[in-house]
């Protein structure tokens, strides 16, 4: 699949909201607050939970860091729903960035690496109280997670810096 | 005065480096290598309080709130790394901001918000705890109500900043001549 086919890329630009997004004045930064407040509450959990799984922190115990984990999903529902909002409203402009393309990219490694996470290390490390070290393993995904979404938020920050037009 | 020294200021070359230049190398301006550390001190430091609120608030009561002093060390960092980039960016154009409203008011909520958080820490090392009625586990820390209206209006005044801060480039004036 070509995503810049100007088919594809006309089918995005009608998809819901995008029509609603650039006739509207105040939706496209009503999205942009979103955005940051998903980020907010996404890398707030991350830093309880990744660093405490690096091995800092360690006076806290790892299940209670864990409890915060919704948190991070619902951030990250925020950011796919006001991302969603920012891309129908010019598909092209974002399809043509090759830094958008390596933050989707990005985005579904660390979706990846959080699954892995959860599937793998989510029950042994709930049992570590405070002052343990977690497995090496889940010290590599927790390093890899914040590494991850990191870069996700530098790229976004710079997709200005890789548009080469608008749509 | 001010106004004209300001005017100097943008004309010259540090400001120009800010608006225009690269930072360290191509294809990394200095204005948008910028604004992703101001990013991640924000998503430190917002993102630290709301979780340490929704503690105080009463959920993910298994976090001893008596612990995480650490942690709120580590959001001050992300507040200094926001401040620094913020004052830098702040270069770029100093008379169209200071012309905006929304400017001024997520500097408001910045001030209030670092001026709660520090009250808020000294009042979380300060901790009261009681014995678990269990007989086993950890203590339980006492919440008090002032720290629970502190972690509130923390909570709402990084949403103003955010939001304020979001509305600054949709509400700017022209760039002044």
């Amino acid at each position: 699949m070509n995503w810049n086919d100007p088919a594809v890329v006309e089918w995005f630009k009608q998809a819901w909201p995008g029509p609603l997004v650039r006739s509207s004045g105040w939706l496209f930064p009503f999205g942009e607050a979103m955005h940051f407040i998903g980020l907010c509450l996404l890398f707030g959990s991350l830093i309880f939970v990744d660093l405490r799984l690096m091995g800092f922190f360690k006076e806290l115990p790892v299940k209670a860091t864990l409890t915060l984990v919704p948190y991070a999903v619902l951030g990250l529902l925020i950011n796919m729903a006001s991302g969603w909002l920012f891309f129908t409203s010019a598909p092209g402009s974002y399809l043509e960035n090759p830094a958008f393309i390596l933050k989707m990219f990005l985005v579904l490694l660390a979706s990846l690496n959080a699954v892995a996470f959860t599937i793998w290390e989510h029950r042994k490390v709930s049992l570590l109280g405070p002052g343990e070290t977690a497995p090496r393993s889940a010290q590599i995904l927790a390093g890899s997670s914040l590494f991850l979404w990191l870069f996700v938020l530098l790229l976004g920050r710079w997709l200005p810096i890789f548009t080469i037009g608008t749509n | 005065m001010l106004w004209n020294f300001l005017r100097d200021f943008e004309a010259g070359d540090f400001s120009s480096w800010v608006r225009e230049g690269n930072f360290i190398a191509e294809p990394f301006s200095t204005y948008y290598t910028l604004l992703g550390l101001h990013s991640i001190g924000m998503a430190a430091i917002v993102g630290i309080t709301w979780m340490l609120s929704s503690r105080i608030f009463g959920f993910q009561q298994e976090i001893p709130l008596r612990n995480v002093g650490k942690l709120i060390r580590l959001g001050w960092w992300g507040f200094y790394l926001n401040f620094a980039s913020g004052m830098v960016l702040l270069a770029a154009q100093p008379r169209r901001e200071m012309m905006t409203g929304m400017f001024w008011l997520k500097i408001l909520a910045i001030v209030l918000a670092v001026w709660v958080l520090w009250i808020m820490q000294k009042a979380m090392a300060n901790l009261q705890s009681i014995p678990n009625p269990s007989g086993k586990g950890p203590a339980i820390d006492v919440v008090p109500l002032s720290l629970r209206v502190q972690a509130f209006a923390i909570v709402a005044l990084w949403l103003i900043a955010i939001v304020a801060g979001r509305l600054i480039g949709y509400t700017q004036p022209p760039p002044p001549m």
